[in-house]
């Protein structure tokens, strides 16, 4: 019986780090969601358009490229569970919410550089995500546009 | 101010030598005369103590601010190589700025920049 146990000792060490991890992951996960969520009404309703040309009624001159990225890991935990996703298919929400993260947070910063700048608004907004973690999947998200003052 | 929000072209360059926009003119200017194409491109291979640091960071998730600063930097030195060569044509902005990203061989990423050197004007 003891022999047993300590067999397994590696597995079951392993299993409490892994499971402290995820637990670790998924506070983070909504520490930073709060976080973006403050800073988003922080920043309140900053103008942005995807348009290449400013919509009437907005003024602005002397444009200027700004941008924000950020790499996001989704943590083992996530990535098991696609596993299993991957089996019956269907929607990877674990996924879609690193990358809605990830999207938010690049835009903030874009928005934040943007207003020490003093730019008024952004416009001819584009996001660009690209897998940057060879065989793990890491993600870049990048935003950028042409701010206005 | 977050690791991935310098932008070292708008700071080093902004309304002193080159101007950078990825829209097709630029409010307040006219563009007098189209240089043509000009791009830069870098590729980056992840350096290792970066990556094994960013593989025990993944064992949580969450954000790897090793590669959000590599690609910054990266994307910086790319978008500085096509200034370079917009410089080298006498242009004095770049428009329709675009950013490609894409994995080549395991752990080494290119960033490519690439846009229209163009001389402009003021509006009076």
């Amino acid at each position: 019986m003891t022999e047993v146990l300590i067999g397994l000792l590696p597995i079951i060490v392993m299993g409490i780090v892994y499971l402290t991890l995820s637990v670790i992951g998924v506070v983070s996960e909504q520490r930073h969601e709060k976080d973006l969520d403050r800073r988003e009404a922080a920043i309140g309703n900053f103008p942005l358009f995807d348009t290449k040309t400013l919509p009437p009624g907005v003024s602005g001159t002397a444009g200027q490229l700004i941008s924000g990225n950020v790499v996001m890991g989704t943590g083992y935990l996530k990535q098991f569970l696609a596993g299993f996703r991957q089996l019956v298919g269907g929607e990877v929400r674990g996924y879609q919410r690193v990358l809605s993260r990830a999207r938010r947070e690049a835009q903030l910063r874009m928005i934040e550089a943007a207003q020490q700048q003093g730019a008024t608004a952004i416009i001819n907004v584009r996001f660009e995500t690209s897998d940057v973690g060879g065989m793990k999947p890491f993600a870049e998200v990048m935003c950028y546009g042409t701010m206005v003052r | 101010m977050h690791s991935g929000s310098s932008n070292l072209w708008s700071e080093v360059h902004y309304g002193l030598l080159m101007l950078l926009v990825n829209t097709e003119t630029i409010p307040g200017y006219t563009v007098v005369e189209a240089k043509g194409l000009v791009s830069g491109n870098t590729i980056r291979a992840k350096h290792l103590g970066r990556d094994i640091g960013a593989g025990l960071k993944n064992l949580v998730g969450g954000e790897l601010t090793g590669y959000t600063e590599l690609l910054n930097e990266s994307r910086n030195e790319a978008t500085q190589r096509m200034i370079n060569t917009a410089m080298s044509l006498q242009a004095n902005a770049i428009v329709n700025v675009r950013f490609t990203t894409s994995a080549i061989a395991g752990g080494a990423a290119e960033l490519y920049a690439y846009g229209t050197a163009v001389v402009v004007q003021p509006n009076q």
